[in-house]
């Protein structure tokens, strides 16, 4: 039997270049990112095609994807928050299409790779830095020491702050990575089951696997979810400091 | 809120484009009912509609989901900052070639880490639980 694993596997299915010696190519996750970028962008362009005045039910979805980052960026950052609002979109999109497009049979979950998710996390983590360094220039040092802390606790809470404010990738990658993988390795063993028990003991695990993969669309949204919430936080920290 | 498409928002023909829908669209024979008169309908369907859909996520357990959201952030949050206080450690003890003193300060400082993120992210949700509370109290006195 195929191992539960074995859907995490890059496979490179068009070979391109090499460059020093890493060959380039379009990987199964590369196309499932690419398919999902069709996806948004189809279903966000066509969605708004008709731009009724009151729309119907696709434009309706497109409306309250739209409204509910926006309603995420007013109430965690501010008015401030709203020049960010194309990349934090953005960032939902891209996550949620590849968290829901990993549930289709067959397809690649790309949000179930460190790699990707993790390259994300930095993107985020270096941009909110910089968005802090610029915005408060030398004062953003202020982030690594509490307000108000007596000036001597500075040797052991600077080091404390410095290391928390460095995890905050790390929380942020591993977080979207390990519930994706784990429920994808789930259904996979649950559904190995399916076939092993056969046609007389087969039906519990099925059923059980129903119920997972019900479960699984809720947690791809709502990882989806706590990403773009946590990147708005972080935003946040760096916009108005703490 | 439109008031001034309200006669078109509350009675809409199937069929019809919204785009070209406009205020002179209620010409067809029905008056339309007074702003004031469609305010007050709006507020009662308001109100009836929150608490249906209110009642329903409790019953749902939306807030269990959402609590287990959480539950997950701060175990989360509390490993990370161990992981990365271990890594800065043994990578500074690679560097300095001081093993394995510097690993051991921070994995401290790391776990010290680790519960300041877990307390700023329990204090946080108590902060979001009073505001959503506070905010509840507020439209129930409004409405009665």
């Amino acid at each position: 039997m195929a191992s539960p694993l074995q859907q995490f596997e890059i496979k490179t299915l068009a070979p391109l270049f090499e460059v020093g010696g890493v060959e380039i190519g379009v990987t199964n996750s590369a196309a499932a990112m690419l398919v999902a970028t069709g996806l948004a962008a189809v279903f966000l362009g066509a969605g708004m095609r008709q731009r009724a005045l009151v729309p119907g039910r696709w434009q309706s979805m497109v409306e309250l994807s739209y409204e509910f980052i926006a309603n995420m960026l007013r109430e965690n950052v501010g008015s401030e928050g709203r020049r960010y609002f194309p990349f934090v979109f953005t960032l939902f999109m891209f996550v949620l299409f590849g968290n829901l497009l990993g549930l289709v049979p067959y397809s690649f979950t790309y949000t179930s790779h460190l790699a990707v998710t993790f390259f994300l996390a930095a993107v985020i983590f270096l941009a909110v830095t910089i968005i802090g360094f610029v915005r408060h220039g030398f004062h953003y040092f202020r982030m690594f020491f509490p307000h108000g802390a007596p000036l001597w606790t500075a040797v052991i809470l600077v080091p404390i702050e410095l290391v928390s404010y460095l995890s905050r990738p790390i929380s942020l990658s591993v977080r979207l990575f390990a519930n994706m993988t784990v429920g994808h390795v789930m259904l996979k063993v649950l559904a190995g089951f399916v076939v092993g028990l056969g046609l007389l003991g087969g039906w519990l695990p099925l059923a059980a696997l129903v119920g997972i993969t019900a479960l699984e669309l809720l947690i791809a949204v709502l990882q989806a979810y706590i990403f773009t919430i946590l990147s708005c936080i972080y935003l946040n920290d760096a916009i108005h400091m703490h | 809120m439109r008031p001034d498409f309200a006669g078109a928002e509350i009675a809409p023909k199937r069929g019809q484009k919204g785009v070209k829908r406009g205020p002179n669209l209620m010409s067809d024979g029905k008056q339309p009912p007074s702003s004031g008169d469609f305010d007050s309908r709006l507020r009662a369907a308001r109100a009836a509609q929150a608490e249906i859909t209110g009642k329903r996520a409790e019953a749902r357990g939306d807030a269990a989901n959402e609590k287990m959201g959480i539950g997950m952030r701060i175990a989360l949050e509390l490993v990370a900052g161990v992981v990365v206080g271990a890594a800065i450690g043994l990578g500074l003890d690679y560097w300095l070639g001081t093993k394995p003193w510097l690993l051991i300060v921070f994995f401290i400082v790391g776990s010290a880490a680790g519960f300041m993120n877990v307390v700023r992210v329990a204090k946080r949700e108590d902060a979001r639980q009073a505001e959503l509370k506070a905010a509840r109290a507020a439209e129930r006195r409004n409405e009665g």
